[in-house]
């Protein structure tokens, strides 16, 4: 589990826009709503025995239904689009960046086996940039946010984040907030 | 001979199915925060949407088989 450092307090948690997540989703899930119509449609229809070269080929075959047979693949099918699904979903929703009053943490799956948590303090922030281009992210607006900061990490995005303005005042607003609070304690 | 395929092919989906949940359940656990509510919703669904779709594989390697 990703842990917050004493007296941190969430401030805001971004993932990519949703609808970059049904675009990604839109393929898999038509073809897993065809597939479950076709089984549906193979339950209460009769279809004609196997071709007599697959038999003369398989013998074997005999002993099943085509219709059967049709109805075990599609959902062994079924399966692997599911896991395939929700692999984009896990992708998606474990890309996030969160703000705290502290530092902006930002946890990125990159394959099955690879994870990247990285953090940026708010006291090492320089300046932030906000990049929207195209017709959706203008409409729907959602865009990139770029954090310049001092230090190891030069640059920190937030990818196609709703409201980047929005994140943009946020972050500001806890970077104020923790540099006065530095300034308290150093005086 | 056929019907070994259909239940070696049925087991070899079913593994990979459990393998590739537990890697999920492993990264939702591990990279997420405590507090987070809609973790547990995400993942009931995606628990039992896998459970119906290994039974109803089940049930059409049994039709096949007998």
């Amino acid at each position: 589990m990703i842990t917050l450092r004493e007296n941190e307090k969430i401030y805001l948690i971004k993932r990519r826009h949703p609808l970059i997540l049904r675009l990604e989703l839109l393929p898999g899930v038509f073809i897993f709503f065809v597939t479950l119509v076709l089984i549906a449609i193979l339950l209460f229809v009769r279809l004609p025995s196997l071709p007599e070269w697959l038999i003369k080929f398989a013998p074997s075959l005999l002993k099943f239904e085509i219709r059967e047979l049709l109805l075990f693949s599609l959902s062994l099918f079924l399966l692997i689009l599911w896991q395939a699904i929700w692999l984009v979903i896990t992708n998606y929703y474990l890309d996030s960046w969160i703000v705290t009053n502290k530092r902006t943490i930002h946890t990125e799956l990159r394959g099955l086996f690879s994870r990247i948590v990285s953090s940026v303090p708010h006291d090492r922030i320089q300046d932030i940039t906000i990049d929207i281009h195209g017709i959706l992210p203008t409409v729907l607006h959602f865009g990139d946010l770029h954090i310049q900061t001092a230090g190891e990490f030069r640059e920190f995005i937030f990818r196609q984040i709703p409201d980047p303005y929005k994140t943009k005042e946020v972050i500001f607003e806890a970077r104020r907030e923790l540099r006065k609070a530095l300034k308290k304690e150093e005086a | 001979m056929i019907a070994l395929i259909l239940i070696f092919l049925s087991i070899a989906v079913i593994l990979f199915s459990l393998i590739l949940a537990i890697i999920i359940f492993y990264h939702f656990k591990r990279f997420t925060l405590p507090a987070d509510p809609n973790v547990k919703k995400v993942l009931n669904i995606f628990k039992f949407g896998m459970i119906i779709l290994i039974l109803l594989n089940l049930f059409f390697l049994i039709l096949n088989l007998f």
